[in-house]
């Protein structure tokens, strides 16, 4: 039988108990006082509070480390604010995940936005007062967890609330309305929103007039031992709720710690992680890109129609915006994983985001081209190994010829087209992050650095 | 049975202790950060205290 302890304990003592971690006793010592890169004592490592969280939400470490990284980054100014969507199949753990940081202080959880939420048009009276979102959403992160009941409204107040946000990404949104006059407000906010892919694929419409203000990232699928280590989580009764709680109050925790670092600690990007940056934002750019594709056919030899699509249009945006949010969240990234500079592991992250960005059909495309031999396919290899149709299939292959990502090699006779990767891609796509930064290091050493 | 039963009224007693100790320093703590770490810890471990209770109370009734 324990010895019953007659004397209450001080924080310090329960600390160890609970979670076997050693803090000073001095609350001067925490969080606000450190050297730097240093994790002060009392301070998990990202590490393990994310094994922490991956006992009850597995493959779920690289989502929270992206999901913290935009999070913190809504507390700072940034040169272009971060808005991220974590997209999964429905009970894939996202809205789990958001969960985790909703009752932190400088994050803001709604549900739903309803129209004029960030400046309304009403004016206060006595009985009723009205609110502006806007202003209280300055400095924090927005947290949605789920982007679909947004897209349930009518066609109209979405389109509405759609251009808010797009307004409100410059940082400055006016408002004229005829009870109020004219309201300014200057609001800098993260996002973090969840929504699914059939959602995604659905209302292209309107995530076209966002564009690339989001960045998307899929959330990794279960492996076989994480499902049954899940299912075995279900069937043992054990009350999740006591869990969740504990993982949101560490997660908390950790967010306040980041909230209080300064990001001028990492330092500057490497010449190897400039390169890569480079590229990326150059791909998803052209990812994101707009094509207008042009159905025509013509007869055969043998009177058999035969369909091919031509490109009639392009719509490629600058990728100035694209860099500057890869170069900001790569930052964020290496803060959360507590590192003073951007490595091998933020850039795979990257790479994982801006694949992730760019629409689901293409983003498969592109998956079966990555491990085709010499990067190369033809239409009916992709039709074969995709489960799409050839139609389709040809059509992703041009739109993606169109936007500069594949290389067509016109076959003849006989020999059909075939697609291959751009050269100046394919390093990003296929490489690892490590090897193109440490190929990237050796011809700087030797000279002729490659811009 | 009644070695059982000691069993079960020294980890309600633990349960117990854990939570009060939890209490006390959210009242007590300063330091804000830490002030609200400990008040959801304090409700987390009432939650233990409950269910373990319920889980004692099914066992010997």
């Amino acid at each position: 039988m324990n010895d019953l302890n007659n004397t209450p304990r001080t924080f310090e003592e329960l600390m160890k108990s609970e979670f076997d971690v050693s803090i000073s006793s001095s609350s001067e010592d925490t969080a606000g006082n450190y050297r730097k890169t240093e994790t002060p004592q009392g301070i998990q490592t990202f590490d393990q509070i994310a094994s922490k969280i991956e006992e009850y939400l597995p493959n779920t470490k690289d989502t929270l480390k992206i999901m913290l990284a935009v999070a913190t980054s809504g507390t700072r100014k940034n040169r272009v604010m971060l808005w991220l969507l974590l997209v999964g199949s429905p009970s894939s753990g996202k809205t789990d995940l958001v969960k985790l940081i909703k009752n932190n202080k400088d994050v803001m959880s709604l549900d739903n936005l309803t129209l004029n939420s960030f400046i309304t048009g009403e004016r206060s009276t006595e009985k009723e007062k009205t609110y502006d979102l806007l202003p209280l959403l300055n400095s924090k992160c927005l947290v949605i967890k789920d982007w679909t009941s947004l897209f349930s409204l009518d066609e109209k107040a979405t389109k509405k609330i759609i251009g808010d946000w797009v307004n409100s990404y410059d940082k400055s949104l006016s408002k004229f309305s005829s009870r109020r006059g004219n309201i300014t407000y200057e609001s800098e906010f993260s996002h973090v929103g969840c929504i699914t892919p059939a959602t995604l694929n659905k209302h292209t419409t309107y995530l076209n007039m966002i564009g690339p203000r989001f960045m998307h990232f899929i959330i990794p699928d279960l492996t076989i031992d994480q499902e049954n280590q899940s299912f075995d989580a279900i069937f043992s009764n054990e009350d999740r709720s006591i869990k969740e709680k504990e993982a949101g109050a560490l997660v908390s925790l950790y967010l306040d710690y980041l909230n209080s670092r300064k990001i001028l600690d990492i330092k500057p990007l490497s010449k190897g992680a400039e390169k890569f940056l480079r590229v990326a934002s150059r791909f998803m750019a052209k990812a994101r890109g707009i094509v207008v594709i042009q159905s025509s056919s013509f007869k055969d030899d043998q009177g058999k129609d035969v369909t091919y699509y031509e490109a009639l249009d392009t719509q490629i945006e600058q990728p100035w915006r694209a860099v500057q949010q890869l170069i900001a969240l790569s930052k964020y990234l290496a803060l959360v994983a507590n590192k003073d500079e951007v490595g091998s592991e933020e850039l795979r992250l990257i790479r994982e985001i801006v694949l992730s960005s760019m629409p689901a059909d293409r983003a498969n495309a592109l998956k079966v081209l990555r491990t085709a031999e010499n990067q190369e396919i033809t239409t009916k290899e992709l039709s074969d190994d995709s489960g799409k149709s050839f139609r389709t299939s040809g059509r992703l292959l041009e739109e993606l010829s169109a936007l500069g990502i594949l290389r067509k090699n016109k076959g003849g006779g006989q020999i059909a087209n075939s697609y291959q990767i751009e050269d100046s891609f394919k390093e990003f796509l296929t490489a690892d992050t490590g090897e193109f930064l440490s190929t990237y290091s050796v011809q700087e050493m030797f000279g002729g650095i490659e811009r | 049975m009644k070695i059982e039963l000691l069993k079960s009224i020294d980890r309600l007693c633990v349960a117990i202790d854990n939570e009060v100790d939890w209490f006390l320093v959210s009242s007590t703590e300063k330091d804000l950060k830490r002030k609200s770490f400990a008040k959801d810890m304090f409700i987390l471990k009432q939650k233990e205290t409950r269910q373990i209770a319920k889980e004692e109370y099914e066992r010997f009734k």
